[in-house]
């Protein structure tokens, strides 16, 4: 039997490699590739190899590295077979065809030189020896003698026939062995031999050779005849010659096709019967005797006689490509009473290979710009034998301008390559009814103009038949923008997500609640819903143009600590960073408050969040909403002391200043109601609002009667002061000495505005009555180079500016006895004002005066003595404020 | 046509080099491979340059996988094919643990690979996958610290002529 590595051979044991796997029970897939080639590479084949690997990096991506290539170049090697040994009888002066195959088993062209000489122990010497070739396998020389198999390619085979001639010496029962040999070129240490056995016979010798009307023939093609040429070329009648010949699978015998030489054009049905005339007759049948097999029985063929009997077959549909080779056998009594077995040469006839394959693709429906479009498509070799498929994609396409397109093995990560270094990828050796995906990746830009759908065309061809290929167009439906989603609390699909889909929502989908001065955080959580890892910069605003935010709000942006809540954060920043395609990534948005100003009124806030990716420009909005909560809170300050003669009056300034952050007073949300109580009988009090706000009781400045919204219709607003005066008149019965404590009582009543209303005020006013009447005004004015003279006027105002630190202000006493006798023992008591130090000394226009020294404080005191009515007295000195 | 099939037989992978590059390709971790011809000399196995062999020969395919970036990575899938036209020497795998093998360079399964065949009385028995099918071997690694390698190495014997008689 011919070698392993015979071309044909592998084949057969790939198709049954084939079947194996297909019942392989770890599931593993068998690709063309995957089976088994046995065979050596062919000399000067380079073996490559890269290594890969794929991993996972520090975003999750998933990234494939591959190798360099190495390669080896493989060397020739010499191997061969040689079939097969021989042994006939013969006829004196007869000559006695031996066939042989020769196999080129080695990995790279050979030539084999052939010889045969007769071994020891042989009893004749045969007259001649002589190799021919035998070109259509027929067992009969089809040139002239040789020396040499030629050059012959690996797996290629050879055939060729030793002739041996019995010389007419020679006597029945002498026997001659010839050694056949045949010796690599490449390596004469590499020989293969057969041994041909002949015996010389006085009796009948029938030899059998065979031969085929076509030496190779497609699948389901035929007819081809076979015929058999039998010959006696001994010196006896043969007897009861029986030819059979199993017809080989592969090929199926053609009904009644049996043609004998002698009987002509009668056709020799399948069933058994007899042809000719006794006693030369033939009894042939098909499938009756033996199955599968051609029986045809001699009745006698005589010394010298010969003829054919041939029939035809076709190819089977669907035949595997290969050689298949024929022997026919032959028994026959050869008139010594003996029975002679023996065969014909072996014919081979090539079946050739159908080449046909499908190919089919999977649509995407859509996809991202600048996204990875993944196609398998599944190449099927429909032909008969292994093919490998070259993969060609189409020079146009209607993908938009910048896609790249890169072909992959099954696995989607290996590119595919070029396995017959015919420099276009391929799939591969693909055995019969085999299937290969190969997988398309189109990387589409980042930009894409119109939305599809696209396709290009892929090309599998045979590189059996080049003219044998299938088409299929890989198309994407349509193109859909990058998109994001961000969400409150959670990732999408988990627990707790609030606020999926497409934003601004029209109402707010968080709301926090803080105080003025404290904090608060939004966890939101932005979602890839695209096919590509992108990132997305942070943006917050209180409109959905993101025009910016309150007076003194702020927003920022930190990482979560990992938990997904934002118990903890990370650093901060503007960027999400990358997010991979289906994943989503946590930031904390704390947004902080002032603790006072107009911005922080109590009342909710629209709070608009936004991801948008500078990349693909996906975008997405979220409207949350922040509340300030109620602070309630007034003042009326200060309480004071003045003095009053009877029948005069003594105005006191208050100030009313609201220090929550909702409005008070309005007589809506709430209502800020005056009231005042004397605690000596007949004395009186009218509230005054400074409608002005210049410090000063004018005649201009409305009487609160009542509520303030009397007189001030918005109400207090956050943050605003307002000055109330309050007037108190001394009866003209009152009595030196006495003293009145008045009341100014503010008390608020919630309208509308829910929660606790703020405490009631209290101002109090201490009045005594004094017999003469000194008045005492403190002026001040700014000295800001400290030179002793005022930058301005002297004002009982509030100086608001260049009061720094370094400065100098001057103060002025004026007291004045308003009354209408001497005031006596007037002492006018001041001091340095707290964070300043004297600057200018202490002075008084009537009477004497001490204090401190300049750079130091102290109590200040002038004794002026007596006051005339009418008169009136001056204390001034400086101070400095301290740096 | 004979010869043409021989041939398809192997993947000549210098082409590969030419291929368009990955959309993915890239990262911190680079990999090299190196071949060197395993030889017994007097019981001592000699190593030298694998650029040209002959068909009986052993190759060693070493890869080595280094991690340059500053981060670690994770489930690192380290392959090496099996050429066709070569067949895997068992056990020469290393490391021994954490390898797989696969037929398809697709699948992959720890060795032996087990397949189902019917034997001549018709009844499924499991059985070795020839060592002439391994088409890859591929190692598991959980983790390559930053700055890291980690080499795996596998041998092949160039599929030779079965000499019969």
């Amino acid at each position: 039997m011919i070698a392993a590595s015979n071309p044909s051979n592998s084949l057969r044991r790939r198709g049954v490699g084939s079947l194996l796997f297909a019942l392989l029970a770890l599931c593993l897939l068998i690709v063309g590739s995957g089976a088994a080639y046995a065979a050596p590479p062919a000399a000067g084949t380079s073996i490559g190899n890269q290594a890969s690997a794929t991993y996972t990096d520090g975003s999750g991506t998933s990234r494939t590295v591959t190798s360099n290539t190495v390669q080896t170049v493989v060397q020739q090697v010499a191997s061969l077979t040689l079939t097969s040994n021989g042994n006939k009888s013969a006829a004196v002066g007869s000559t006695v065809y031996y066939p042989h195959t020769l196999t080129n088993t080695g990995n790279g062209t050979d030539t084999y030189a052939l010889t045969s000489v007769s071994a020891s122990g042989g009893t004749f010497t045969p007259s001649t020896i002589t190799i021919y070739p035998d070109a259509n396998g027929t067992g009969i020389p089809s040139g002239p003698a040789i020396t040499s198999s030629g050059a012959l390619a690996a797996g290629a085979t050879f055939q060729f026939i030793v002739a041996v001639t019995v010389p007419s010496t020679a006597t029945s029962g002498q026997t001659n062995a010839q050694t056949v040999t045949a010796t690599s070129g490449f390596n004469t240490t590499k020989a293969a031999t057969n041994t041909d056995t002949t015996t010389v016979t006085a009796n009948a010798v029938i030899s059998l050779t065979k031969s085929v009307s076509a030496s190779s023939g497609a699948p389901g093609s035929g007819p081809y005849t076979y015929t058999l040429t039998y010959t006696n070329t001994g010196n006896s009648t043969a007897t009861n010659v029986v030819v059979t010949d199993t017809i080989p699978a592969g090929l199926t015998y053609q009904a009644n096709s049996g043609l004998w030489s002698v009987s002509g054009s009668t056709q020799l049905t399948n069933a058994k019967a007899t042809y000719g005339t006794a006693p030369n007759t033939l009894t042939y049948d098909y499938a009756v005797t033996t199955a599968n097999t051609v029986t045809a029985t001699l009745a006698q063929v005589q010394p010298g006689q010969s003829g054919t009997i041939s029939f035809t077959v076709k190819v089977n549909t669907g035949q595997a490509p290969g050689v298949i080779n024929n022997t026919a056998s032959l028994s026959y009594s050869d008139g010594s009473g003996a029975t002679v077995t023996g065969t014909s040469n072996t014919t081979p006839f090539t079946v050739t290979q159908n080449a046909a394959v499908t190919i089919t693709s999977t649509p995407v429906a859509s996809a991202n710009p600048g996204s990875t479009v993944t196609f398998t498509n599944v190449v099927t070799n429909t032909g008969t034998g292994v093919d490998t498929f070259n993969i060609t994609l189409a020079s146009s396409n209607s993908f938009p301008a910048g896609t790249s397109f890169v072909l992959y093995k099954s696995d989607g990560v290996t590119p595919l390559v070029d396995t017959n270094n015919d420099g276009i990828p391929d799939t591969g050796p693909l055995a019969a009814n085999a299937t290969y995906n190969v997988v398309v990746k189109a990387t589409l830009p980042s930009s894409i103009a119109g939305t599809g759908p696209f396709a290009i065309n892929k090309t599998a061809t045979s590189t059996v038949n080049s003219t044998v290929s299938a088409t299929v167009a890989d198309t994407l439906t349509t193109v859909t923008s990058a998109t994001v989603d961000l969400t409150n609390n959670a990732a999408l699909g988990k627990p707790g997500v609030l606020g999926g889909g497409a934003g601004p929502e029209a109402s707010a989908v968080v709301t926090n609640t803080l105080n003025p001065g404290s904090s608060t955080t939004f966890i939101l959580v932005t979602n890839n819903t695209s096919s590509i890892a992108d990132s997305y910069n942070l943006a917050a605003g209180s409109t959905t143009g993101f025009t910016g935010l309150p007076a003194g709000w702020s927003v920022t942006f930190k990482a979560d600590g990992g938990a997904g809540t934002c118990a903890t954060t990370g650093a901060t920043i503007t960027n999400t960073g990358t997010v991979a395609p289906g994943g989503s990534a946590t930031v904390c948005a704390i947004l902080s408050i002032p603790a006072s100003g107009t911005s922080v009124i109590a009342g909710t806030t629209a709070m608009y969040f936004r991801a948008q990716s500078p990349a693909t420009g996906a975008t997405d909005v979220i409207h949350d909403a922040a509340t300030v909560n109620a602070v309630r809170s007034l003042t009326f300050t200060p309480n004071d002391t003045g003095q009053v003669y009877p029948g005069g009056s003594v105005v006191y300034s208050h100030t009313l200043t609201n220090n929550g952050n909702v409005t008070e007073g309005n007589g809506t949300v709430s209502t800020v109601a005056f009231g005042t109580a004397n605690t000596q009988t007949g004395w009186s009090t009218v509230e005054y609002y400074d409608a002005n706000n210049n410090g000063v009781l004018d005649s201009t400045d409305p009487v609160i009667s009542g509520n303030l919204n009397a007189v001030l219709a918005a109400g207090l607003a956050p943050g605003q002061s307002i000055t109330i005066f309050d007037k108190v008149l001394a009866p003209s019965s009152a009595t030196l000495g006495q003293v009145n404590t008045t009341s100014v009582t503010l008390t608020t009543t919630n309208g509308t505005n829910p929660g606790t209303a703020p405490a009631t005020v209290v101002a109090t006013d201490g009045t005594t009555v004094i017999s003469g009447n000194v008045t005492l005004v403190k002026q001040q004015a700014l000295d800001a180079g400290c030179t002793g003279t005022a930058s301005g006027a002297f004002s009982t105002a509030t100086i608001t500016t260049g009061a720094i630190p370094g400065a100098c202000i001057l103060y002025q006493i004026t007291v004045q006895n308003a009354g209408s006798a001497n005031a006596t023992g007037v002492t006018v008591s001041d001091s340095t004002p707290a964070f300043t130090t004297l600057s200018t000394a202490a002075t008084t226009t009537v009477g004497t005066i001490t204090g401190p020294a300049v750079g130091s404080t102290g109590s200040i005191t002038a004794t002026i003595g007596t006051l005339t009515p009418g008169q009136s007295a001056v204390v001034a000195f400086g101070a400095k404020i301290s740096q | 046509m004979l010869s043409k099939i021989s041939g398809a037989g192997l993947v000549l992978l210098a082409v590969c080099v030419a291929m368009p590059a990955f959309a993915q390709q890239g990262g911190q971790v680079q990999s090299k491979l190196t071949a060197t011809q395993v030889v017994d000399v007097d019981g001592r196995t000699v190593a030298w340059s694998a650029a040209q062999a002959h068909p009986g020969d052993v190759v060693e395919y070493q890869a080595t996988y280094s991690n340059s970036g500053a981060t670690g990575v994770g489930h690192l899938l380290a392959t090496i094919p099996v050429p066709t036209g070569t067949t895997y020497v068992a056990s020469s795998a290393k490391p021994a643990t954490g390898v797989q093998a696969s037929v398809d360079g697709v699948h992959f399964a720890p060795m032996p690979l087990m397949h189902t065949v019917k034997d001549a009385d018709g009844k499924s028995v499991q059985k070795p996958v020839p060592l002439s099918d391994y088409r890859a071997l591929q190692w598991q690694i959980a983790t390559l610290a930053a700055h890291a390698d980690v080499t795996t190495s596998l041998q092949v014997r160039i599929n030779a002529p079965v000499t019969t008689k």
